[in-house]
């Protein structure tokens, strides 16, 4: 809980600060399967961007003490490594918990489209179970006045 | 950039995503030790991200060996497993050992528990075959299977339970290093 209120005092402190808000949601094709994942996430005017994601992914053939999705809850850190008008490569930092248990880190980088001004294209590529994976998403932009 | 080149890389992205993928059966993984060294190559950092840990292996006949004396021969080699809930590996781990002894090749449940070491036998394999081995980590115990053989359940000490859990990978000794190259192939399954 105390861990909670930290974490959600950060974000309420980065809001503020915050020149976009942004959210994704996408799929990650890794060699155990796709995951749906959501992103929530506060882009400074240098678009270094923290937030939170939310990723489940259907599980195949586990034992009976198994949930039938995974789960995989946490934080990550976008940092822009080049970027353009409407072109931004950006390397992103995930870390969280696999079903409340399982601590781990995933690294990814990810280049975005913006095709409107709020709408953009995500594709990137991570590392998931010791292998690459690929993701894709839609990313909208709730831009501050 | 014009919509349609967004639309094309959207394209080629979903192409890559959903058909170009290897296939998962084909994701087999040769480890090497070299001679004379105990860590196996390619050198990973993975973490367990399920409470079971399934994978095939397939040795070869570079799994027999002679160490010369019995003490050493009789050393456990290690296969595949995790070290427990932010421990390290010599105070809370489970894996898969293995052993050329009695002109068998011999698989055990290797674990430490609070530092110190749990042995026991599961079974035999042959080389140039690949065999399934799982680890199931439960709240109170380990469940180690080989093939279809009965399961062997060793008691977990660790009271931890949210953490990092970090997968163990192939090496050889004991106290010996490996007396020549020795493979074997592994295929986790997710």
């Amino acid at each position: 809980m105390k861990t909670l209120l930290i974490v959600l005092s950060c974000f309420c402190t980065l809001s503020l600060h915050a020149q976009t808000v942004e959210t994704l949601l996408g799929v990650e094709k890794t060699v155990a399967g796709s995951a749906l994942s959501l992103r929530l996430g506060f882009a400074t005017k240098r678009n270094i961007a923290p937030g939170v994601f939310a990723q489940v992914k259907p599980r195949i053939g586990f034992s009976e003490t198994t949930s039938d999705y995974e789960t995989f809850l946490g934080s990550y850190l976008q940092i822009p490594i080049a970027s353009s008008e409407k072109l931004l490569v950006t390397f992103t930092i995930q870390g969280g918990f696999v079903d409340y248990r399982f601590l781990v880190v995933t690294p990814l980088a990810e280049t975005r489209i913006m095709v409107r001004r709020n709408l953009g294209l995500v594709f990137g590529l991570g590392y998931r179970y010791g292998y690459p994976s690929a993701t894709s998403s839609l990313l909208y932009r709730f831009k501050q006045k | 950039m014009s919509r349609r080149v967004a639309f094309l890389i959207l394209l080629i992205q979903a192409v890559v995503m959903f058909t170009a993928c290897e296939p998962e059966s084909e994701l087999v993984t040769s480890f090497v030790i070299p001679s004379g060294e105990h860590y196996s190559t390619p050198r990973m950092f993975e973490s367990l991200q399920s409470n079971k840990l399934h994978f095939k292996a397939r040795f070869n006949e570079t799994a027999i060996y002679d160490l010369g004396n019995i003490a050493d021969q009789n050393s456990k080699n290690k296969l595949l497993g995790f070290s427990d809930c932010n421990a390290h590996h010599h105070e809370n781990s489970a894996r898969f050992a293995w052993q050329w002894f009695n002109n068998e090749l011999q698989i055990y449940a290797y674990c430490y528990l609070n530092g110190i070491r749990e042995e026991r036998f599961l079974g035999t394999v042959h080389p140039d075959e690949f065999n399934d081995y799982s680890i199931t980590l439960e709240d109170d115990f380990y469940v180690f299977r080989l093939n279809q053989l009965d399961p062997v359940k060793i008691d977990r000490t660790s009271t931890c339970d949210k953490g990092l859990y970090y997968i163990l990978w192939p090496y050889f000794g004991g106290s010996m290093p490996a007396p020549h190259d020795i493979s074997v192939d592994i295929k986790i399954l997710y």
